[in-house]
C-alpha cells in the first residue's frame, strides 16, 4: 500500500511540473515575442552595412521575485534582434548548442529558448528546437539514462546575410534565502551589464525587478541617468536604456569596469525590513539604490569598529598567539608578528568538518579579518584606525555600491610612522600596500580601547605608491662558449613589491613556500600540538608533489624567456629559486637562470652582432591604431626596472658601437637611462626605467608613450663587435 | 614418480612465467625511467595493451561477425592524472561489455563512462560514436586497466587496427584469428621505424590462421604537431574483409574486389529530379553567365558564398548525400549534400555533371587496399570533350579550372548512368601555390622606407582569402599588415591596397608602403642592414627525440626580390654569402648582388613534398640551422 502511494505521488509531482513547464514555456514566449517590433530603416541598413552585424534590440531583464515563504524566484530574460550583414556574423549564428530545456522535475530550475529568422521582406520563421539534433550522451553503452552533460546541436536554417536573428534565452531559478550567506541574510552574486558589444547597438535595455525584502544596489556608469520606473503586469520594474556604436576592444592598461560604460548590480534578500544587512550597502525595497550615502560608509566603519560579537577563532587564536606563544613578546614587533600569525592561520591551518579539511580562509572575509584584527588591538589597548577603501580600478569610493569591492584595513601610528594592516595573502608581507588603493580617498575611523558605539567618520587618502619600492632588477653575464655564436648567459632576478606577481608561477611552489612558512612562524612564536598537527600535515601533503612542482616551474621561466626575451631553444636551461620574497628580512623573490643559446649573437662577415632585445627584453609596443588611446591609462604599480648587462668580449674584438647604448629620457611619467662601460674586457651596460605612477591620465599618454618608445629605441639595437687588428 | 615429475615441471612452468613477468616488469620498468628522464611532459604510459579479433559465423544466417577484445594498463607518471580512454562504435558495432579496475583488480573509484556522438571541431557524426572512460590516478605509479569487448556486425566498418595509442606505449600485442572460411587482407603501414614484430602460425583445431604483433615502445600520438594524416603517420594494420564462405560453401564477397565498394557507393545515390524552385533559381542565377565555364563559376560561387559547410554527418555511414532541394532550403549542408546541390543545378543547366568520392588531405592507404577509409570527401565533376573538372562545393573563393591542393593526385570514384569509374585527379606543380614579393626599398635616417607588393596562388591564396573571411572587418586589416610585415607592432603600415576579399580571380594582389624602425645598425663609417624581414621556416626545427613524420604547411613556392637603393654617399662594403640548398622535397636559394646604385636581393623556396619523415630530420635541422645563418647575415654598406 505504501508503495502504491509513493508511486502515485512521483506521478502527480511529475504532471505537475510538466503542466507548470508547459505555462512557463508559452508565457515565456508570450513575453518575449509579444511584442511586433518593426523593420529596420533603410537608413540603418546604410549606416552600418560594412559591419558584420548590428544589434537592433538588446533587452535584460532580472527579477527577484518572492513569494511567500523564504523562496525568491531568481529569474533572468535575455532578448536580443540582430541584424546580419557579413559572412562571419552569419556563421557566427548559424548553429546553436543547448542542454535540456524547460524545468528539472522536482526544483524550479531551467532555461527557456527561442530562436527566429526574420527575412528581409518581415516574413518570420521559428526555429524548431525539437528537432535539434541531440549529442546524446549516456551512463552506459547500453544507452539507457540520459545524463546531464547531454546537449543538443541545431543549425538554423535558411538563415543569410540581411537576415534578422531574433532569439531569446530564460534563465529561471528559485533560491531559498534562509540559507544565510552573510549572517542574517543572503546577498545574490553581483552581476555586471556592459552598454557595448562586439557590434553596434542600437537600442539596449536593462530591468530590474526586486520584491519584499529584496534590496538592489545599481552602480551606474557615469554619464548614464537614473533607471526610470516602469509597470508590467501589476509589478514595478526599473529600467535604464542605452545605445552604442562603438564596439568593446582590448586596449593594454585599461580597467574597463571604470573606461567602459558597466552597469554592476547587486541583490541582497534581508529578512526584517533589511536592519540585518550589516555588510552590504542597501536603500529602500524594490527601489534601486543608486548612489552612496555618508550612513553607508558609516555602517560599514562602525562594522568594523564594533565590538558586539562572540569572537571568532581568529581572534582567540591570535590573541593567545600574541599574548602565550611568542618566542619574544617585544612590543615594537607584536603588529609584525600578528600579521604573520594572519598570513598563517589563513592560509597554512584549517578546520575539520565532516571529515573534510577546509582552509580557514574560506570562513573569513576580509571584513571579518580586519574586524577580528581590530577588537584584538583594542583588547591590547593600541589605539588605531580602521578604514575602507577601492581598488581604482573599481571606481571612485564615493561611487562604490557593492560590498566585495570595498577593502579594509587598519592603520597604526608609532615613533616610527604609519604601520598599515590588511588582510594578509598567501604571500604578502607586513606592510605591504595595497597597491591598487594607492593614492585614493578612504573613509576611517579611530578606535580606543574605550568602547564607543558610533564612531565618529571621516575623510582620508592613502599614500602614493612608489617606484623604488617596486623593483625588478635583471642581471645578464654573457661569456662566448667558442661554438658557432653562441653565449653562455648567466642570469639573476630580484623582485619587489608589486613587480613579484608575474614570477608566482616560477618562485611560489607549494613544497617550497610551505616550507617557508614553516621557518617563519617558527621563527616567531611556537605553535600549540593541534597547529603543529595541520601544519605537519599540509608540508607532507605538499611535499609529495615536489617533483612535478619543479618541472613545472622550469616551464614556466621557458616561457617566461620566449615570452620576454624572445628565446626559444634555451640549452641546458636550468633555474634556480633562490629566495620566494615572503618575509620583511628577505622581501625579494630572487632567481637564477642559467642556459646556452645561439639565438642572442650573430654573425655579418668578421662581425659579431649581438641583438641586445634579446636581453633587454621585448618591452610594451604599440601599433599606430593603439597609439590613438581614447581611455586613462592604469597600470599594477609605479615601477622601477634595472638591467646590468655584462658582455665579456671575445679575444681580437672590440665593441665598435657602444655610443649607441648610451641615452637618457624623462618626463612626468617616468624616465629611460642607459649607460655603456668598459672594464676589464667586458662591456657592461646599465639601464634604468622608472614608470612613476601605476595611473596616468589620458593627457599624460603622450608623455608616456613617448618615453616608452625612446626606450623601445634604444634598447632594440644591436651590438656590433668588430674584430681588433691584432685579431685580423 | 611420475606425480613428482610432474609437479617438477609445474614448478619449472611457475619459475618461467616469473622469470619472464619479472623481465617484462624490468624492461618496463627501464622504459618508465627513459620516459620520465627524456619526455618530462607525458604524464602516463600504456605498460601492456593486448587486442583480440576474432571471428564468428552464424550458424543460421552463415553471416560472419567479428569480436574485438581489449585491454588496456595505463600507469601514471605523475600525480593528478586524468585520462580518457575512447572506444568507437557506429551502428554496425556495439560495445557489449566493458570493466575498469584499479591497481588492486578492484573497481575505480570514479567509475565514469559517457557514449554518444562522435564530435570533433564542432562536427558531429551519427554514425561514428564513441565511449568515454576516465581513468582517474591521484599518485604516480598508479595503474587502471580498462577491457571491454566490441561486436562488428558489419565487416565493411572493421578498416583497421591501431598499433599505438595517444601514451606511449610500452608493450602491444594485437592478435588476429582468421578461420578458414573468411578471407581476410591485412596489410601493414608505416611499421618501418619502430619495434613490430610479427608471427603466423595455423591453428589445426580451430581451422585458423593467427597473425600476432608485438610492438614495442611506441610513442605517444597525442599533442603531436604538424602531424599528417593518421594514415602516413603511426603504425597500423589495415584489415580488409574480403569475403566469406558460409556454411553451405556458398562465397559472399564483401570488399574483394573495388567493385564490391564502388558498386555499394553508387546504390546510395538516389538521383532525383530537379524541384520547379531550384530550376527557376539555377535558371535566374545563371541568366547573365555568357560561357559554360562562367554558368558553372556562378554555381559554384552562389553555393561558396550562401550555403554553409555545417556537417551533421546522418545517414548510413556518411556516404549518403543529402537530398538537393533540402540544401538548397535550409542553405546548409555538408560535403556531399553541397556536391549533390551542385551536380543537381549544374545537370539542369545541361552539363554533364556526377558526384564523386575522394579523400581530401594526406592519405597513405595503398590504392590497393580496398576500403572505406579511402575516401572521406565528396565533390562534383563536370565531364566535358576537355576534360574532368573536379569542383569542390564546399571551397569558397574557388577558381573552377584550379584543382584543390588537398585532392590533387588523389583517386575519384564517379558514378556513371548505375556504375562506377575510376578517374586519377592531376597533380599540379607547387608553382600553383605561389607567393610573389617584390620590394623596393630606401633608407630613410634611421629607417627602411619599403613599398612593394605580393601576390598569392593557388592554396595560399585560398587559406589567406579563408582566414580574411572569419575575422571582423578592423581585424582584416591587421591581418594584412602582419601578412605584409611579418609581425612587429613597430613596422608603420603607409598605405595598403588589395584584391577584394571575396575575388574570385586566380591571384590576390597586396600593394604596400612600409616603415621598419631601427633597421639600420651604425658602426664607424659601416651601415648593417637586412633586406628580409619574412624568414620563412626559421623556427621550423623538428625536435630530435620525434619519431613519427612531419607535415609542412604545404606544397609552395615563395619568391622573393628585393631591390635596395643605395644613398649616393654610400658603397657597398660586404654583401651576405649565397645560399643554394636543393634536396628531395624541398629548395631553397637566397643571393645578393650589388648593381648600379642597388643591392638586389632574390629569394626562392620550393617546397615540393611536405613530409619530412624521421630520417631527414637531421638533415632538415641542418638545412634550418643553415638559413637561420643567412638571414642573420646582413649587408654592409660604408661611406665612400
Amino acid at each position: 500500500m505504501r508503495l502504491i502511494i509513493n508511486y502515485f505521488t512521483i506521478l502527480l509531482l511529475g504532471l505537475a511540473a510538466t503542466s507548470f513547464a508547459q505555462t512557463d514555456e508559452e508565457r515565456i514566449k508570450e513575453r518575449m515575442w509579444g511584442e511586433k517590433f518593426p523593420m529596420p530603416a533603410d537608413s540603418v541598413k546604410e549606416k552600418y552595412k560594412d559591419q558584420q552585424a548590428v544589434i537592433l534590440y538588446k533587452n535584460e531583464i532580472f527579477e527577484y521575485s518572492r513569494k511567500l515563504g523564504p523562496k525568491v524566484n531568481n529569474d533572468n530574460y535575455l532578448h536580443m534582434r540582430v541584424l546580419l550583414f557579413g559572412a562571419t556574423a552569419v556563421e557566427e549564428y548559424s548553429e546553436l548548442s543547448f542542454s535540456k530545456l524547460g524545468l528539472s522535475g522536482y526544483r524550479r530550475d531551467g532555461t527557456y529558448i527561442g530562436i527566429k529568422v526574420i527575412k528581409p521582406d518581415g516574413s518570420e520563421r521559428e526555429v524548431k528546437l525539437d528537432e535539434a539534433v541531440k549529442m546524446r550522451i549516456f551512463k552506459d553503452a547500453a544507452e539507457t539514462r540520459e545524463t546531464k552533460s547531454s546537449y543538443n546541436k541545431v543549425a538554423i536554417e535558411n538563415l543569410e546575410q540581411g537576415d534578422i536573428v531574433d532569439f531569446y534565452i530564460a534563465n529561471l531559478s528559485r533560491v531559498n534565502v534562509t540559507n544565510y550567506n552573510f549572517g542574517n541574510y543572503y546577498a545574490f552574486d553581483p552581476e555586471i551589464v556592459v552598454f557595448k558589444s562586439y557590434y553596434p547597438l542600437l537600442d539596449g535595455r536593462v530591468s530590474f525587478l526586486a520584491e519584499k525584502n529584496c534590496y538592489i544596489n545599481l552602480a551606474l556608469p557615469e554619464g548614464y541617468e537614473e533607471p526610470i520606473e516602469k509597470e508590467m503586469d501589476e509589478r514595478v520594474y526599473y529600467e535604464l536604456k542605452y545605445a552604442s556604436d562603438d564596439k568593446l576592444k582590448t586596449v593594454l592598461w585599461d580597467a574597463p569596469i571604470v573606461t567602459q560604460p558597466v552597469l554592476k548590480f547587486q541583490v541582497v534578500a534581508a529578512t526584517l525590513m533589511g536592519t540585518e544587512v550589516s555588510k552590504h550597502l542597501i536603500g529602500k525595497i524594490g527601489k534601486p539604490k543608486t548612489k552612496t550615502e555618508e550612513k553607508d560608509f558609516q555602517k560599514l566603519i562602525t562594522y568594523l569598529a564594533g565590538t558586539k560579537i562572540a569572537p571568532t577563532t581568529l581572534q582567540t587564536n591570535a590573541y593567545k598567539f600574541i599574548t602565550k606563544q611568542r618566542h619574544n613578546a617585544a612590543p615594537e614587533t607584536m603588529l609584525r608578528d600578528l600579521y604573520y600569525f594572519t598570513r598563517h592561520f589563513l592560509y597554512f591551518d584549517y578546520i575539520e568538518l565532516n571529515g573534510y579539511r577546509f582552509l580557514n580562509y574560506r570562513l573569513y572575509d576580509e571584513f571579518d579579518v580586519i574586524r577580528a584584527t581590530s577588537l584584538l588591538l583594542r583588547k591590547l589597548k593600541i589605539e588605531h584606525e580602521v578604514f575602507i577603501g577601492v581598488d581604482k580600478q573599481y571606481g571612485t569610493i564615493d561611487n562604490t555600491l557593492l560590498y566585495d569591492e570595498f577593502t579594509p584595513g587598519i592603520k597604526v601610528d608609532t615613533p616610527d610612522g604609519p604601520l598599515f594592516f590588511y588582510t594578509p595573502g598567501v604571500h604578502t608581507l607586513f606592510q605591504e600596500p595595497e597597491y591598487e588603493m594607492q593614492d585614493t580617498k578612504i573613509y576611517k575611523t579611530t578606535v580606543n580601547p574605550v568602547y564607543q558605539p558610533d564612531p565618529v567618520v571621516e575623510t582620508g587618502h592613502l599614500p602614493a605608491g612608489n617606484p623604488a619600492l617596486n623593483v625588478q632588477i635583471d642581471s645578464l653575464r654573457l661569456t662566448f662558449t667558442g661554438e658557432e655564436n653562441e653565449v653562455l648567459v648567466n642570469r639573476k632576478i630580484f623582485v619587489t613589491g608589486g613587480t613579484k606577481e608575474q614570477f608566482s608561477g616560477i618562485a611560489w611552489l607549494e613544497h617550497l613556500y610551505f616550507m617557508d612558512e614553516v621557518k617563519a612562524i617558527d621563527a616567531i612564536g611556537k605553535l600549540n600540538s593541534r597547529q603543529s598537527a595541520h601544519q605537519n600535515y599540509l608540508v607532507g601533503l605538499f611535499t609529495k608533489g615536489k617533483e612535478e612542482e619543479m618541472k613545472g616551474s622550469r616551464d614556466f621561466a621557458k616561457l617566461w624567456l620566449e615570452d620576454v626575451n624572445n628565446i626559444t631553444e634555451p640549452e641546458d636551461f636550468k633555474v634556480n629559486i633562490k629566495s620566494q620574497g615572503r618575509s620583511n628580512e628577505n622581501p625579494a623573490i630572487r632567481l637564477g637562470m642559467n642556459f646556452r643559446t645561439g639565438e642572442i649573437v650573430s654573425q655579418t662577415g668578421d662581425l659579431l652582432l649581438v641583438d641586445m632585445v634579446k636581453l633587454f627584453g621585448q618591452f610594451a609596443e604599440f601599433t599606430e591604431k593603439e597609439k590613438e588611446r581614447s581611455v586613462d591609462i592604469y597600470m599594477p604599480c609605479p615601477r622601477t626596472l634595472k638591467w646590468y648587462i655584462e658582455i665579456e668580449i671575445p679575444e681580437g674584438y672590440r665593441a665598435t658601437n657602444a655610443e649607441v647604448f648610451n641615452g637618457t629620457f624623462q618626463n612626468s611619467t617616468g624616465g629611460f637611462e642607459c649607460r655603456v662601460t668598459d672594464q676589464d674586457g667586458k662591456l657592461i651596460v646599465e639601464a634604468t626605467k622608472i614608470y612613476n605612477h601605476d595611473y596616468e591620465p589620458l593627457e599624460k599618454w603622450p608623455e608616456l608613450l613617448s618615453m616608452i618608445e625612446y626606450s623601445n629605441n634604444l634598447s632594440q639595437q644591436k651590438l656590433v663587435l668588430s674584430k681588433t687588428e691584432t685579431g685580423n | 614418480m611420475r606425480h613428482f615429475r610432474i609437479n617438477h615441471s609445474l614448478l619449472l612452468a611457475s619459475f618461467l612465467c616469473i622469470a619472464s613477468t619479472t623481465a617484462k616488469s624490468q624492461n618496463t620498468d627501464s622504459l618508465i625511467k627513459y620516459v620520465q628522464e627524456t619526455f618530462p611532459d607525458e604524464k602516463a604510459l600504456v605498460t601492456d595493451i593486448e587486442t583480440t579479433l576474432s571471428f564468428q559465423r552464424s550458424s543460421s544466417t552463415g553471416v560472419v561477425a567479428a569480436t574485438e577484445t581489449g585491454t588496456a594498463t595505463l600507469q601514471s607518471l605523475a600525480r593528478d592524472v586524468k585520462v580518457i580512454r575512447t572506444v568507437f562504435y557506429d551502428q554496425y558495432s556495439e560495445i557489449i561489455g566493458h570493466k575498469l579496475r584499479n591497481n588492486l583488480e578492484s573497481k575505480v573509484k570514479y567509475d565514469y563512462m559517457r557514449c554518444g556522438d562522435f564530435e570533433i571541431d564542432g562536427l558531429f557524426y551519427h554514425d561514428a560514436k564513441v565511449c568515454r572512460f576516465l581513468m582517474f590516478f591521484e599518485e604516480s605509479g598508479e595503474h587502471n586497466t580498462l577491457s571491454y569487448d566490441k561486436r562488428y556486425t558489419d565487416l565493411r566498418y572493421l578498416s583497421h587496427i591501431p598499433l599505438s595509442d595517444d601514451y606511449r606505449i610500452a608493450r602491444m600485442k594485437v592478435t588476429i584469428r582468421v578461420p578458414d572460411y573468411l578471407g581476410l587482407k591485412l596489410t601493414e603501414l608505416n611499421f618501418e621505424g619502430f619495434d613490430i614484430t610479427k608471427t603466423v602460425s595455423y591453428d589445426s583445431k580451430e581451422k585458423l590462421k593467427v597473425y600476432e604483433y608485438t610492438a614495442h615502445n611506441i610513442p605517444p600520438m597525442e599533442e603531436v604537431e604538424n602531424l599528417p594524416g593518421y594514415s602516413c603517420s603511426f603504425p597500423q594494420i589495415l584489415v580488409v574483409p574480403e569475403y566469406y564462405v558460409s556454411a553451405g560453401a556458398d562465397t559472399t564477397n564483401i570488399f574483394r574486389s573495388p567493385d564490391d565498394l564502388y558498386n555499394w557507393y553508387v546504390t546510395l545515390i538516389k538521383k532525383k529530379d530537379i524541384t520547379p524552385e531550384l530550376a527557376s533559381f539555377t535558371d535566374e542565377l545563371v541568366k547573365k553567365a555568357g560561357t559554360d565555364d562562367e554558368r558553372i563559376a556562378a554555381v559554384l560561387q552562389w553555393i561558396g558564398e550562401r550555403i554553409r559547410y555545417i556537417a551533421f554527418e546522418n545517414g548510413t555511414a556518411a556516404f549518403v548525400p543529402e537530398d538537393a532541394a533540402s540544401v538548397f532550403e535550409k542553405r546548409y549542408g555538408d560535403c556531399k549534400g553541397m556536391s549533390n546541390l551542385a551536380a543537381t543545378m549544374l545537370r539542369h543547366l545541361g552539363f554533364d555533371a556526377r558526384l564523386g568520392w575522394i579523400y581530401s588531405g594526406r592519405t597513405c592507404i595503398p590504392d590497393s587496399v580496398v576500403t572505406l577509409a579511402e575516401s572521406n570527401h565528396m565533390i562534383c565533376v563536370v565531364m566535358r570533350n576537355t576534360g574532368p573538372l573536379f569542383l569542390d562545393a564546399t571551397l569558397k573563393y574557388g577558381v573552377i579550372n584550379e584543382i584543390q591542393e588537398n585532392i590533387q593526385g588523389k583517386r575519384c570514384v564517379i558514378e556513371n548512368d548505375g556504375k562506377y569509374e575510376i578517374l586519377r585527379v592531376p597533380g599540379t606543380l607547387p608553382l600553383s601555390n605561389l607567393t610573389t614579393v617584390n620590394d623596393t626599398v630606401l633608407i630613410n635616417g634611421n629607417r627602411l622606407q619599403l613599398s612593394g607588393n605580393m601576390s598569392l596562388k593557388g592554396a595560399q591564396r585560398l587559406t589567406l582569402q579563408y582566414w580574411l573571411d572569419q575575422v571582423e572587418s578592423e581585424e582584416k586589416e591587421n591581418m594584412l599588415k602582419s601578412l605584409i610585415s611579418v609581425g612587429g607592432k613597430s613596422v608603420k603600415v603607409n598605405s595598403l591596397l588589395t584584391s577584394s576579399q571575396d575575388t574570385l580571380s586566380d591571384t590576390f594582389r597586396v600593394n604596400y608602403n612600409l616603415e621598419v624602425p631601427n633597421a639600420l645598425v651604425q658602426t664607424g663609417t659601416d651601415i648593417l642592414l637586412s633586406l628580409d624581414f619574412r624568414n620563412e621556416f626559421k623556427s621550423q626545427k623538428i625536435e630530435k627525440q620525434r619519431r613519427v613524420n612531419y607535415e609542412l604547411e604545404g606544397r609552395l613556392l615563395n619568391e622573393q626580390m628585393v631591390v635596395l637603393k643605395i644613398p649616393g654617399h654610400l658603397k657597398v662594403r660586404k654583401l651576405p654569402d649565397p645560399i643554394q640548398i636543393a634536396r628531395p622535397g624541398y629548395v631553397f636559394s637566397g643571393s645578393y648582388e650589388a648593381g648600379d646604385g642597388v643591392v638586389r636581393y632574390h629569394k626562392r623556396i620550393e617546397i615540393t613534398d611536405e613530409i619530412v619523415r624521421p630520417d631527414e630530420f637531421g638533415t632538415w635541422n641542418d638545412f634550418i640551422s643553415k638559413i637561420n645563418r643567412f638571414y642573420k647575415d646582413m649587408i654592409v654598406l660604408t661611406v665612400k
